[in-house]
């Protein structure tokens, strides 16, 4: 009897503690909890996403304005080549039919030039493209370059820097002869060339390592006694020191 | 869906403002045209209020373009009739010279000018005679600046034109007066057009110039409201739930796109004036705002975060797709279209400040126009020389005009209140 | 086993048995009145008087805690009252920063519990940046406050949120501190 009380007394109070809960509507604190969690997580996963978007969006201008640039770049230089390597094309095509009144003179032959059809880019444009081709360590390119623009400006101010430059090509390609005749020609034509000091000095080497020691060791020596303030008078007696 | 397009309107009467603008100009072009406007020659019982000839100098000296003649050395003062001396104006460098005259009889008012080319020792054009109802000097006096403008440098002139802007008067945080107003293009003849202790922005002009949409609240609720200005009378256009803001016309005047936040987030939605019928245009969960539309109606320029960070982007209206336009810093916001469209103008903070930009859309080029602080709202005259934007002084707002290379500025106070918003009205002619 | 556990287990039994009588009953009467108390009878009375108290003391219990959270409503309205109504944002941001978080919960245990009281929300921005995009910042600002207050239980319909982005500075001031002030949301009680 006692025990069915007690008994009634609990189910009274499970049924108690069941009304309390049921006026919380939105169930426990735990709940909210995670609720709030949850929001405050999903306001920063957004702004990540943004911040994500707003990166890849600059990233992929700066891409597509890097590809832009590179096409335009390579656009410019087939361009620059196309025009050299049509110069150069005329040039060709114009000498067979060439009988020139002046063809027993020496060294260049500006009358043959003379006659090529008057190129639609400037020489200093043309020297620029062949210089560029230098710098990208396209030498074949380079030569070619350098000796068509010798023979359709033969008038150009540039002349004497392509012919220096074509000398310089040949070194590097390791065509000595060719090097030193271009060089050797060089003095000999334009003693007043503002880099024949340099001119002279690679000449001086060329000849040296080529076996000339007496004409090579001549020139440096010169080159020291005319100019000994220069930075080419120091190369040259640096040159002379190894051989001594 | 459907607007609710107010059928109850409101009127909203005119009344002169307090809030009138000062012009000083603070840099010009190097070798502006030098041009002496003669005092025209009056021939009336009564004194006329405008003088003609300052409004014309002050006109044409706002372009940046002239500099005026001093009226103190001119050694003559001809009118349209008079004989004129070229030698006199060379001795004072003036490079061409302005004469007229105003009558006033019976049957109204006659203006009669001439423009002279010194060098060329000849009148530009015939003397024109102007005859008008009385209480249009003004006008008369901008119209005679348009011709000589255009005269001179081939280019449409924008005095004739109209700007609206808003005032405010602080009492107290909650205590505030803003007034919508109306004025000529150099500041004359303000008028308040509409009044509220609750905030105004983003006034807009619809492209012929006779209606303007304005965000305003009613009680605590924001709206937006399109007023005709001939008449006074007011439509509601959209007072959504939360923000209803930024309007601007379309350019066939039929469409409004404005920001709304009635699903919840700041999104550009486009309402049909006619018809009520609303689409959503952006859907994202960041700020997008502040759109505007391409002068031929093809695409939106807004503002959107969705990268984290303010920033401009172009919708094609066709498919809706978007991409982003400025690259540049980390706030660009409040674009708008020069007339031509290959150009927009907004707002760039760089180093901390916020300054007025113009970019290229083609070369994408951008230069920055204004060298105050906090200078925000450009809005670009409809010749395209020019854009009129906000800024402030230590003590309240000011407008500003910077001709569009950078090279022309001029500061426009209000004299007594603050005044920001200002939008540049269409050419009405 | 607990005491009180094994309390439950008799009384769910206890509960069965009242339960298997009551129907039995029915049929018993329907047979003919019965003189003398059965052991089933006695056993049904019995739970029905423990029902009856059980019932009557439920009710004591449901009485109490209505009468604690009346109190406790009180006492939530004055926490609500004392605590900060000025929440105050980064810039050009519109997330709720850490320290906000006690005072809006002291509003939203409140709200939860008078659904008679409602607040305005509204969202202020600092002057530097372009106005429109203000104004929607503001929002985002009150919004941001709103969507916190309704998971703490408030209801939507108590909340009425808008933005007056930045045409209502706190403080004049053009410096770091005066933006600072400015860029908030201000909770107002109706």
């Amino acid at each position: 009897m006692r025990l069915i009380l007690t008994a009634g007394a609990a189910v009274a109070m499970t049924a108690a503690s069941l009304v309390t809960n049921a006026q919380e509507p939105y169930g426990s604190e735990f709940l909210r909890q995670s609720q709030t969690e949850l929001l405050l997580q999903i306001d920063q996963i957004r702004q990540e996403t943004q911040a994500l978007r707003g990166l890849m969006e600059e990233l992929s201008y700066q891409l597509s304005q890097m590809s832009a640039d590179q096409k335009t770049r390579y656009l410019d230089l087939d361009q620059r080549l196309g025009e050299l390597v049509r110069i150069q094309r005329d040039a060709v095509a114009v000498k067979p039919t060439q009988t020139s009144p002046s063809a027993g003179r020496g060294g260049f032959q500006p009358s043959l030039v003379a006659q090529v059809p008057v190129p639609e880019i400037s020489d200093q444009d043309a020297y620029n493209a062949a210089f560029e081709m230098i710098r990208e360590r396209k030498f074949d390119e380079a030569l070619l370059a350098m000796e068509s623009f010798v023979q359709v400006y033969p008038n150009s101010e540039l002349i004497l820097d392509a012919r220096f430059w074509r000398g310089q090509v040949f070194d590097v390609l390791g065509r000595d002869q060719e090097a030193i005749e271009t060089f050797k020609n060089l003095t000999l034509a334009a003693p007043d060339y503002r880099r024949i000091l340099q001119v002279k000095v690679k000449l001086g080497k060329l000849l040296i390592k080529n076996q000339d020691v007496i004409n090579g060791r001549k020139i440096l020596q010169e080159v020291i006694t005319k100019s000994p303030e220069s930075v080419e008078a120091g190369l040259a007696s640096r040159e002379l020191e190894k051989i001594n | 869906m459907r607007l609710f397009i107010g059928v109850a309107m409101t009127i909203m009467m005119a009344m002169p403002a307090r809030a009138e603008l000062v012009i000083e100009i603070t840099r010009g072009i190097e070798n502006p045209i030098k041009i002496a406007v003669v005092p025209f020659r009056v021939k009336s019982t009564g004194a006329f209020d405008v003088d003609l000839a300052r409004l014309i100098e002050a006109n044409l000296e706002r372009s940046g373009q002239f500099r005026r003649v001093d009226r103190d050395t001119m050694l003559s003062l001809p009118g349209p009739d008079d004989q004129i001396f070229y030698r006199d104006w060379r001795a004072i460098d003036s490079e061409y010279t302005v004469v007229g005259s105003v009558e006033q009889d019976d049957q109204g008012l006659l203006v009669r000018y001439g423009l002279h080319n010194v060098y060329g020792e000849k009148l530009v054009f015939p003397i024109e005679r102007l005859s008008e109802s009385s209480d249009s000097l003004r006008d008369i006096g901008h119209y005679i600046s348009d011709r000589i403008y255009e005269s001179l440098t081939g280019i449409k002139g924008i005095f004739s034109t109209r700007l609206l802007y808003v005032s405010a008067e602080r009492r107290s945080e909650k205590d505030q007066t803003f007034k919508l107003i109306l004025s000529d293009a150099d500041g004359g003849r303000p008028q308040v057009i509409f009044q509220s202790s609750e905030p105004i922005l983003s006034p807009a002009w619809s492209p012929d110039g006779s209606r303007v949409a304005y965000m305003s609240f009613k009680g605590k609720r924001a709206g937006i409201y399109v007023q005709t200005l001939a008449s006074g009378e007011v439509q509601k256009v959209s007072d959504f739930p939360g923000l209803n803001s930024a309007p601007s016309f379309s350019p066939d005047g039929r469409k409004l796109v404005m920001t709304l936040s009635r699903d919840g987030n700041p999104e550009v939605y486009v309402a049909n004036l006619r018809t009520g019928e609303l689409e959503r245009m952006t859907k994202h969960f960041s700020i997008d705002t502040e759109a505007s539309w391409s002068p031929d109606g093809r695409s939106i320029l807004f503002t959107s975060s969705r990268g984290g960070k303010p920033q401009l982007y172009m919708m094609n209206l066709a498919d809706k797709t978007v991409k982003r336009v400025t690259f540049d810093g980390d706030y660009n916001s409040n674009g708008a279209f020069t007339p031509d469209g290959d150009s927009i103008v907004f707002v760039h903070r760089t180093n901390e400040r916020f300054h007025i930009a113009r970019m290229n859309l083609k070369t994408r080029e951008i230069r920055i126009l204004t060298e105050t602080d906090l200078d925000e709202s450009p809005s670009v005259a409809p010749n395209g020389t020019m854009l009129i934007y906000a800024t402030s002084d230590e003590e309240k707002g000011l407008l500003g005009l910077v001709s569009m290379d950078g090279r022309v500025r001029v500061r426009l106070p209000s004299v007594s209140e603050s005044v920001r918003e200002p939008a540049w009205s269409p050419f009405f002619n | 086993m607990s005491i009180l556990k094994q309390a439950k287990a008799v009384g769910i039994a206890v509960v069965l048995v009242v339960l298997a009588g009551c129907a039995g009953q029915v049929n018993e009467s329907a047979q003919g009145p019965s003189k003398v108390e059965s052991d089933a009878e006695r056993a049904a009375r019995e739970a029905r008087q423990a029902e009856f108290l059980a019932k009557q003391e439920a009710a004591n219990a449901k009485q109490e805690a209505v009468n604690v959270a009346a109190k406790t409503a009180e006492d939530l309205r004055d926490g609500a009252m004392a605590a900060d109504t000025l929440f105050f944002f980064e810039f050009d941001r519109s997330d709720l920063k850490q320290d906000a978080l006690d005072d809006l919960d002291s509003h939203a245990k409140y709200l939860a519990a008078d659904r008679s009281a409602k607040v305005r929300l509204e969202g202020h921005a600092d002057e530097r940046g372009t106005r429109a995009y203000n104004l929607a910042l503001g929002e985002r600002r009150a919004n941001s406050v709103a969507r916190y207050l309704v998971i703490q239980g408030v209801n939507r319909s108590q909340i009425e949120s808008m933005s007056y982005g930045e045409e209502r500075p706190l403080s004049l001031s053009r410096d770091d501190n005066g933006w600072s002030r400015n860029r908030r949301v201000e909770l107002v009680y109706q």
